[in-house]
C-alpha cells in the first residue's frame, strides 16, 4: 500500500510539474502513464483544480489597509514594538565588545568615538529618533549613529558587510514610508537606498576579500532579495512613485553586478590570503543633503585591524547570538 | 583565516526575523507583506469566508508577533511556523463557531482569482467558494495536507514537519483526501 501510494504520488507530482512548466494537459499525462491511467486520473484532475486556488488573493481593500491595521494591532498587543534606535543600540554591542576585549585595545580615537556614541545613547537623543525614517527631524541622529558605527568597524570586509545591513535599513525605511502612504518622503528614502547600494559597490572595490565566496554570496543574496522587495513595492505605491522605485531597482541590479565583479576581481589579483586592509576603506560616502547630521566620516576614529584574537571574539558573538535565538522553544505542535 | 560574515546574517529573511525578534515592528511588517497572501489563502480555504479569513490572517500575525521571542530560527522555517499558528487559530475558530453552508450571498464576498473579464471573476469567485466548501468536508489534518501540498506547493517533507507526522503519513493522508474530494466534487 505504502509503496504503491509513493509511486502514484510521484507520478502525480511529475504530471503537475509538467502541466505547470511545460504546458502539458491532463490527457497528456494520462497518455504518458497508460498503466496508471485509471488510478491517476481522479486525483490528477482534483489536484489540477485545487491548484487554481493558488490565484486566490485578499481584496484590494484589505491589502491597502493591512499594513496600517497590523501596525495598530501590534502597538496594542502584549508586546509593543520597540523604537528602532533601541534595537540598534542592542545590536551595536557586538563591535563594542570586540574592541574592548582584553588585548584588542584600539587607538584612543576609537575609544573617544565610543564615548561620543554612548553619550548620544544615554542622553536619549538617539532613543528619541523613534521613527528613524526620512522626514523625521531626528532621522539625521539615527544616520549619525550609523556613521560612528561604520568608523568603528575594523576592516574593509566588515565595513562591506555592515554596509549591506545599512542598505537593508534604507529599504526598510522605504517600505515603512510606502506602508504609511507617505509619498512625500518616499523619494528621499529611495535616493538614500541608491546611495547605500553605491557605497556597497565602492566598499567592494577595496574589500580584502579574505572569503570572497561569503562576501559575494552576501551581496548577491541580499541585493537580489532587495530587488524582489522593490518589485513588490510597485503594487503598493501610487503611480508617481514608480519611477523612483524602478530607478532603485536598476541601481540595485547594477550595484550587485559591479560589487560581485569587484570582489571576485580583487580575489584574482590576490589569490590565497587577502592583502592587508587598505587605509582608504572608509564607510559610506556623503549622504544626500538633509539626511545625516555630519556627512563626513571621522577617519581618525577608525580602529586598526582586529585580527589577533578575532576567532575567539567571533565565537563568543556567535554563541551569544545563538543563545539568544534559541532561548525558548517555538510554538507547540498543531492541534490534532 | 577565513572571513566570517558575523553580526549580519547571510539571509534576508533571517535578518528581518532577528530584528523582529528584537522588537522591530517595521521588520515584522516586511515579513507580513511577504507571507500575508499565502496565509490568507490557507485560512480562506479552511473557513470559507473572506471576511473571517481577513480577521484570522491578521490574528495569525499578531499571535506570531507576540510569540516571536520564543521562536527559534534554526528549528522551523518561519513560514511553516506561521502555518502552525494559523492551523491552531482555525481549530479554535471552528470550535467556537459551527460550520456554515456557503449561501449565494457569501459568494459575493469570496476573494476573486485575478482575471480581466467580469464573467470570469464571478466564475472564479464561485470556484473559490466551491473549493473552500469541499476542503472543509475533510478532517482537519487532511485540510492542512491538501492546501499546503496543492495550493501552497509545499513538499511532503515540509508538510510532514508542519503536521508533526512522517512523510509517509503525509502521502497517505493526501491519497485519501484526494479520493474524498473526488467523490464530493463529483469528479
Amino acid at each position: 500500500m505504502a509503496e504503491h501510494t509513493i509511486e502514484l504520488d510521484e507520478i502525480l507530482d511529475t504530471c503537475l510539474a509538467r502541466i505547470r512548466t511545460e504546458g502539458w494537459r491532463v490527457d497528456d499525462c494520462l497518455a504518458h502513464y497508460p498503466a496508471y491511467r485509471d488510478l491517476l486520473e481522479p486525483p490528477l484532475r482534483i489536484a489540477v483544480r485545487l491548484q487554481q486556488a493558488q490565484a486566490i488573493v485578499p481584496s484590494a481593500r484589505f491589502k491597502a489597509e493591512a499594513s496600517e491595521r497590523l501596525r495598530s494591532r501590534l502597538q496594542s498587543s502584549r508586546r509593543a514594538p520597540l523604537a528602532r534606535s533601541t534595537i540598534r543600540a542592542n545590536a551595536i554591542t557586538h563591535p563594542i565588545r570586540r574592541i574592548f576585549t582584553p588585548g584588542k585595545w584600539r587607538t584612543l580615537p576609537a575609544a573617544l568615538g565610543l564615548v561620543v556614541l554612548f553619550s548620544a545613547c544615554t542622553t536619549g537623543v538617539v532613543h528619541a529618533s523613534d521613527s528613524a525614517s526620512p522626514g523625521d527631524p531626528l532621522y539625521g541622529v539615527d544616520r549619525g549613529v550609523e556613521q560612528v558605527w561604520m568608523s568603528l568597524t575594523p576592516n574593509s570586509d566588515k565595513k562591506l558587510t555592515l554596509q549591506v545591513t545599512f542598505a537593508d535599513e534604507r529599504l526598510l525605511e522605504t517600505e515603512t514610508l510606502a506602508g504609511r502612504g507617505n509619498t512625500k518622503h518616499l523619494d528621499d528614502a529611495l535616493n538614500n537606498y541608491d546611495q547605500a547600494v553605491a557605497d556597497i559597490t565602492r566598499l567592494a572595490e577595496v574589500a580584502n576579500g579574505e572569503d570572497r565566496e561569503a562576501l559575494s554570496q552576501l551581496v548577491d543574496q541580499s541585493l537580489s532579495k532587495h530587488q524582489a522587495r522593490l518589485e513588490a513595492l510597485l503594487d503598493k505605491v501610487p503611480e508617481q512613485a514608480h519611477k523612483g522605485i524602478e530607478r532603485a531597482l536598476e541601481a540595485s541590479q547594477n550595484g550587485r553586478d559591479k560589487a560581485i565583479e569587484a570582489i571576485n576581481k580583487h580575489g584574482e589579483d590576490h589569490p590565497g590570503q587577502g592583502p592587508p586592509d587598505k587605509s582608504d576603506d572608509s564607510g559610506p560616502s556623503d549622504e544626500k543633503p538633509g539626511n545625516g547630521p555630519s556627512d563626513k566620516e571621522d577617519k581618525s576614529a577608525k580602529p586598526t585591524d582586529d585580527k589577533p584574537g578575532k576567532d575567539q571574539s567571533d565565537k563568543k558573538d556567535k554563541e551569544d547570538k545563538s543563545q539568544k535565538l534559541e532561548d525558548k522553544p517555538g510554538g507547540g505542535p498543531p492541534d490534532k | 583565516m577565513a572571513f566570517t560574515v558575523d553580526w549580519a546574517f547571510n539571509n534576508d529573511e533571517s535578518r528581518l526575523l532577528a530584528r523582529a525578534i528584537q522588537g522591530d515592528g517595521d521588520a515584522f511588517g516586511v515579513l507580513y507583506g511577504l507571507y500575508m497572501e499565502a496565509i490568507y489563502r490557507y485560512v480562506f480555504l479552511r473557513v470559507g469566508s473572506a471576511a473571517e479569513a481577513e480577521d484570522l490572517t491578521e490574528d495569525v500575525f499578531v499571535r506570531a508577533w507576540e510569540a516571536l521571542p520564543n521562536y527559534r530560527i534554526t528549528q522551523h522555517p518561519f513560514k511553516s511556523w506561521l502555518y502552525r499558528i494559523a492551523h491552531n487559530l482555525i481549530v479554535d475558530y471552528h470550535r467556537k463557531r459551527k460550520p456554515v453552508e456557503l449561501a449565494d450571498e457569501d459568494l459575493q464576498e469570496n476573494p476573486a482569482m485575478p482575471s480581466s473579464l467580469p464573467e470570469d471573476i464571478v466564475e472564479h469567485k464561485q470556484e473559490a467558494g466551491i473549493l473552500a466548501t469541499a476542503i472543509q468536508t475533510l478532517d482537519k489534518e487532511a485540510q492542512m495536507v491538501i492546501v499546503l501540498r496543492f495550493v501552497e506547493g509545499l513538499s511532503h517533507k515540509e508538510v510532514a514537519e508542519i503536521i508533526g507526522k512522517s512523510e509517509a503519513a503525509s502521502r497517505v493522508i493526501q491519497h485519501r483526501a484526494l479520493a474524498a474530494l473526488n467523490e464530493y466534487l463529483g469528479g
